[in-house]
């Protein structure tokens, strides 16, 4: 072929516009940190890099749900614990009460005991959770029972809230005050009325209704106790789950600064001698040497 | 030789015809940087013989002609080639504004907006009755809205730049027709003469290579030296003294785009490469089907949340009217539009109707429901999810980009090595023309050495016969 000195003006332009290219890309590699700066980089890596975006916050979605069940969950959870204590110690103080049966002072007092305790079972099934009562279905604004005399009525509905906090997975947010409270203010108004009566028959019997009241709680504890370890498991897989994606992520999107800085430090050395290549271009031809 | 006298005849159009030699070498020589100058080359023959008795001899040289160096192969594979690299460069200066609109790879975008709607209502979820929440779920429903919009505008706004440049583009290709045309007369005016007939075509080649950029063009030379050129389609530019002027008309059925005409005929569609070429393919096929994908996404976000939203029951315990404004297609089948449209319809947030027909205000069952949109298939008769609608449109952006980026890298250096060749035929090589005026030098020399020779030789035969000289 026969060389004109164009070509070699080209050819040196050429191959300085591609090193030039390539030093840019690895300079912005260098400063950014990122290798995925563009989309047109790697479309199908952005299109999954999306997806990640997707998925991540996806995650931390099912994270915030799960703290806010989480909380409801831990409430309820305390309030059935305290409910069964009261429960039980009621129990007692009508035993007691069915022991003393004679003595009507003492079964004064313990009416009275008991009737205090009612009050604290009353307002254990008003509990508030941020402002909504959470034993009342999804009538959440209005207060779960409302008191007459020894009994109080559910207002409530049978509604129960589920929470997503994982892909398919969901928990339980409440428990439906009518399913634990109700046979509680059922038996203890019993209990009360055989009491202020002196009506032994009628203490034992209220007494017996006791055992399914408790069975209804702990089945109640259970649920959420399930559901409080589902929570908990939850966020172990959503941990490692977000550390894989992330760990994905950055395989796509990000730099490997080794490589890129010898990217950068190689191709300086090309372009020097590109350059350096070029400055002889022209400088010598058959002209130096004619007369 | 027939007589000394003629033989000085001889020397001195020999010593004329090496000046001629030398004048061409430094034309060549000053022209080394002209871009589509062809180098030229003297030919030289021999004057007439004269007859003699015993021997024949030619009368001296003559300057027979001065060629330019051209393979008109080349040239047409260069204007090819230079059509391909203008069209991949046009399409890639657009797409990479194209896709620095979608770049998700930051942290912001659409998808982001997206995702923080529908996850807000799965934090309502949580607190249906919540009013900042329900105040949140307003917000973020109107900025997915918004972020739709501004895109779907700031993409409308590239297009709106490449019609403007496909004006202009038109405009330069009539000029360079034009000036084309009156090349023709001159090149075919000055063609036999002794004139500048070379630098002409050279000129000519010049322009018709940047006509190629602009236009995917195919030429061709009739015998008396005029080019005619036409689109590869066939739509003519250029033919003999006259240019076929083409004119752009704003076109009402493609969004009041500009279509390009020549004479009567919309010849939008058959203009393949070129910038043009590249102009129009990003403008009526890549920017309008990514426009179209997002009206889809809008049009299948806004008729799914209200779907849902009226299975459900405000704060009230009404049923839920439509939580985005609905949106109405322009012709069946057509969502054009809803990406521009698609915005909150509700301002009082009691009215996100996040619970269950009949329950309490604390029923999350729809807000739930609402927020599992992203997540099922969006439009009807297609199984992809809201999030794969926009996965696909990513990658097809960012392919598209890739095509024309990579592409143009590879047309560069195809080019590169075609103007190589063509130069190697073309070009002016310094050290050509060192030998050259090496060579015209040497045979000036000569030839004035043969007449100092003469001149001896009549000086002795004039002193011989009693001159006085």
């Amino acid at each position: 072929m026969r060389i004109t000195d164009s070509i070699g003006y080209r050819n040196m332009l050429a191959g300085v516009e591609t090193l030039n290219d390539t030093l840019e890309k690895a300079s912005e590699q260098v400063s950014s940190g990122k290798k995925l700066l563009h989309l047109h980089d790697s479309p199908a890596d952005s299109a999954e890099n999306l997806q990640i975006k997707n998925q991540l916050s996806q995650i931390d979605q099912y994270q915030s749900n799960s703290d806010a069940a989480s909380f409801s969950l831990q409430v309820t959870d305390s309030s059935l614990n305290s409910l069964y204590n009261l429960v039980t110690s009621i129990y007692s103080q009508g035993s007691a009460a069915a022991n003393n049966f004679n003595d009507a002072n003492a079964r004064a007092t313990y009416a009275a005991d008991i009737r205090s305790q009612l009050g604290q079972v009353l307002s254990l099934a008003n509990t508030q959770v941020s402002g909504r009562y959470i034993f009342a279905g999804s009538k959440v604004t209005a207060p779960a029972f409302t008191a007459a005399g020894d009994t109080a009525t559910y207002q409530g509905d049978n509604e129960v809230n589920t929470i997503d906090i994982g892909d398919g997975l969901q928990v339980n947010q409440n428990v439906v005050g009518s399913g634990v409270f109700s046979p509680a203010f059922t038996s203890i108004s019993a209990l009360l009325t055989a009491i202020d009566n002196g009506d032994q028959a009628g203490i034992q019997t209220a007494l017996s209704q006791f055992s399914g009241t408790l069975a209804a709680v702990n089945s109640a504890r259970s649920q959420v106790g399930n559901d409080l370890s589902s929570v908990q498991n939850s966020a172990t897989t959503r941990q490692a789950e977000q550390t894989d994606i992330q760990q994905r992520q950055s395989t796509i999107s990000d730099a490997d600064m080794a490589v890129a800085l010898t990217q950068v430090s190689q191709t300086q050395t090309a372009l020097q001698a590109a350059l350096t290549v070029g400055s002889l271009l022209g400088k010598q031809n058959l002209f130096d040497y004619l007369g | 030789m027939a007589s000394l006298l003629s033989g000085l005849e001889v020397a001195r159009q020999a010593l004329q015809a090496q000046q001629y030699g030398l004048d061409v070498t430094q034309n060549n020589i000053a022209n080394v940087n002209t871009s589509g100058y062809a180098r030229q080359r003297v030919t030289f023959t021999p004057g007439e013989p004269l007859e003699q008795i015993g021997y024949q001899a030619s009368e001296g040289v003559r300057v027979d002609s001065v060629q330019s160096a051209r393979s008109s192969f080349l040239d047409y594979r260069v204007n090819q080639e230079l059509s391909q690299q203008s069209q991949l460069d046009a399409s890639s200066s657009a797409l990479q504004q194209v896709e620095s609109l979608f770049n998700e790879n930051s942290n912001s975008g659409l998808q982001s907006s997206i995702s923080n709607f529908f996850n807000s209502f799965s934090s309502l979820a949580n607190t249906p009755e919540d009013a900042s929440l329900r105040q949140q779920v307003l917000a973020n429903g109107q900025a997915m809205g918004t972020q739709f919009k501004q895109t779907y505008e700031q993409l409308q706004s590239i297009q709106q730049s490449v019609d403007g440049q496909v004006a202009d583009t038109v405009n330069q290709i009539n000029t360079l027709s034009s000036s084309i045309a009156q090349l023709n007369v001159a090149v075919a005016s000055s063609r036999g003469s002794d004139s500048n007939e070379n630098s002409l075509r050279d000129q000519r080649q010049q322009l018709v290579d940047q006509l190629g950029g602009l236009v995917d063009i195919s030429y061709c030379e009739d015998n008396a030296g005029n080019l005619t050129i036409t689109t590869r389609q066939g739509a003519l530019l250029v033919a003999g003294n006259t240019s076929n002027s083409w004119h752009t008309v704003k076109s009402p059925t493609s969004g009041n785009l500009l279509a390009v005409y020549s004479g009567n005929t919309d010849i939008t569609s058959t203009i393949q490469s070129g910038t043009l070429g590249g102009l129009l393919d990003v403008r009526d096929s890549k920017v309008t089907s990514y426009l179209s994908s997002l009206d889809n996404m809008a049009a299948g976000i806004i008729s799914q949340v209200n779907a849902q939203h009226a299975k459900g029951a405000d704060l009230n315990g009404d049923p839920g009217g439509n939580f985005l404004v609905p949106f109405v297609q322009p012709a069946l089948g057509s969502n054009e539009g809803a990406a521009r449209a698609i915005s909150v319809a509700i301002s009082d947030p009691d009215k996100i109707a996040a619970g269950e027909v009949g329950a309490g205000t604390g029923s999350n069952t729809n807000a739930k429901l609402l927020a599992d949109i992203q997540n099922q298939p969006l439009l009807p008769g297609d199984s992809a999810s809201l999030n794969q609608h926009y996965q696909n449109l990513i990658f097809t952006i960012g392919l598209d980009t890739q095509t024309a980026v990579d592409g143009l890298s590879t047309q560069n250096q195809v080019l590169t090595q075609l103007q190589n060749q063509r130069d190697s035929v073309s070009g002016v090589s310094l050290d050509d023309e060192a030998v050259n005026v090496l060579r015209y030098q040497k045979a000036y020399e000569a030839n004035c050495q043969v007449i100092s020779v003469l001149d001896t030789l009549t000086g002795d035969l004039m002193q011989m016969f009693g001159g006085s000289g």
